[in-house]
């Protein structure tokens, strides 16, 4: 009888089992398992063959770490030939975008929040000094996070017009563009409230050429004002044009398309007359700025949790190619 | 660069010379790593053939038509609690590839057969 043996663990069985894990990714399912199970029953041959042997674990480790390197080009070699570079992979595009969407809002809130600083010349010295209190690290983290959220916005960019070129190109190409010029703008942004706020640290510290520092701050957070609205505006055309795009093709709830549709029309009722009365100057834009958040977390979450994020089946996803299904 | 139909390199010489001796010692079916002890002990090297050019003959070697595999009955691996093996073959196109390659006889055959003796 056959004393029954444990599967041979430890660095070098791990080594090669990841090993065929990896070259046979992607490979159809029956070729993968095969070849999957014969390695795993090589290794218990292998290490049962050593059973008795008193360097029986360093034997089988250094040979198969030795198998394992020099047969890993035959791998390749052999990966690609049985099936060339196509890949089978369930990747669940559904639920990369959804997060996507969520990981926008926090990208939203932190590219226009940067602007909310009095630019007015009179009494601009304290508010430079507002400034001046945001420790070095402070500034520098909530910089970093700006500049990460502007390059989130460019990737998302990408990465949605790859997806949706295929069921709504004119729309894709709107979306990117509009998260793309927000992401850019963003990293602008944070280029100049770093430097205003660099500006404000030395000159609490050291108040030498003070008239040029507060022009030069100023003139800064004046620039950093007047990036923020074009970025909302920018971020209102890609989210919109995503929001008709998965509209026209059911990828989220129905409803949402009214939130969208009303966030639009705040926005072009404050461009149209909301800049004429300064009590709606950022009432306005920052309601469409909340619906747009609304329709995000919702879109976001239905794409992230809903079903057929990585199985093929009746909900459309982001690459089908199929035709465009009218509304 | 492509070769011959029918020609057999090296490895899968070896690999079809590893299968005739464990025929001639009893074994007709065998699994990837007797293959690769069998390969070992008969060249009396100390390193075992590697894992991807081993496997990647083997399969090369079954799409050519000179070896057949299955997956063994899962009830006997199930009874020796370990994974199920891949059971080969040597076709009988597999043997003539072999003795049309004209591999000296003492590189493959067991002792008994060496120096100039043929198997019949």
């Amino acid at each position: 009888m056959t004393v029954a043996a444990a599967p041979p663990r430890g660095f070098a069985a791990n080594l090669a089992r990841r090993w065929t894990s990896l070259y046979t990714l992607g490979l159809s399912e029956p070729a993968r398992t095969r070849r999957l199970m014969e390695i795993e029953s090589d290794l218990w041959e292998h290490w049962n063959d050593l059973q008795g042997d008193p360097g029986q674990r360093y034997r089988f480790s250094l040979h198969t770490i030795d198998r394992v390197l020099r047969g890993a080009f035959a791998d390749v070699l052999w990966r690609f030939h049985a099936e060339g570079f196509h890949m089978q992979l369930e990747i669940p595009i559904n639920r990369i975008a959804g997060l996507l969407l969520i990981l926008l809002i926090g990208a939203m809130l932190l590219s226009i929040s940067a602007a909310g600083y009095d630019t007015s010349r009179e009494g601009f010295a304290t508010e430079l000094t507002r400034l001046a209190e945001v420790t070095g690290w402070q500034a520098t983290v909530y910089t970093a996070l700006q500049a990460i959220a502007g390059m989130g916005m460019v990737a998302a960019a990408i990465v949605f017009y790859l997806q949706l070129r295929g069921v709504a190109l004119t729309l894709s190409l709107f979306a990117a563009a509009g998260l793309c010029v927000a992401g850019v703008l963003t990293l602008v942004g944070s280029t100049l409230y770093l430097t205003a706020a660099e500006i404000a640290d030395q000159w609490a510290v050291a108040p030498g050429n003070e008239e040029a520092a507060l022009v030069t701050a100023r003139a800064l957070l004046i620039a950093l004002a007047a990036v923020a609205p074009i970025t909302i505006v920018a971020l209102v055309i890609g989210v919109e044009a995503l929001a008709i795009a998965c509209a026209r093709n059911r990828l989220v709830p129905r409803w949402l398309g009214f939130v969208a549709a009303l966030a639009a029309c705040i926005l072009v009722a404050y461009l149209a007359v909301g800049w004429v009365a300064d009590g709606l100057a950022w009432v306005l834009p920052g309601v469409t700025v909340l619906l747009l958040m609304v329709w995000l977390a919702v879109a976001g979450s239905a794409l992230l949790f809903g079903a057929g994020g990585s199985a093929i089946g009746p909900t459309p996803r982001f690459d089908d190619r199929s035709p465009t299904p009218q509304p | 660069m492509r070769r011959k139909p029918g020609t057999l390199i090296e490895i899968e010489l070896a690999i079809i010379g590893a299968a005739i001796n464990l025929q001639r010692a009893g074994q007709a079916t065998f699994h990837g790593y007797a293959v690769a002890r069998e390969i070992r002990d008969d060249a009396e090297a100390r390193r075992l053939t590697a894992h991807g050019t081993l496997y990647r003959a083997l399969d090369r070697l079954e799409k050519t038509g000179m070896l057949d595999s299955e997956l063994e009955d899962a009830a006997a691996a199930e009874a020796e609690s370990r994974p199920r093996r891949r059971l080969y073959r040597l076709t009988a196109g597999g043997a003539r590839a072999f003795e049309a390659a004209s591999v000296p006889v003492r590189q493959v055959a067991p002792s008994g057969l060496r120096d100039g003796q043929t198997s019949s």
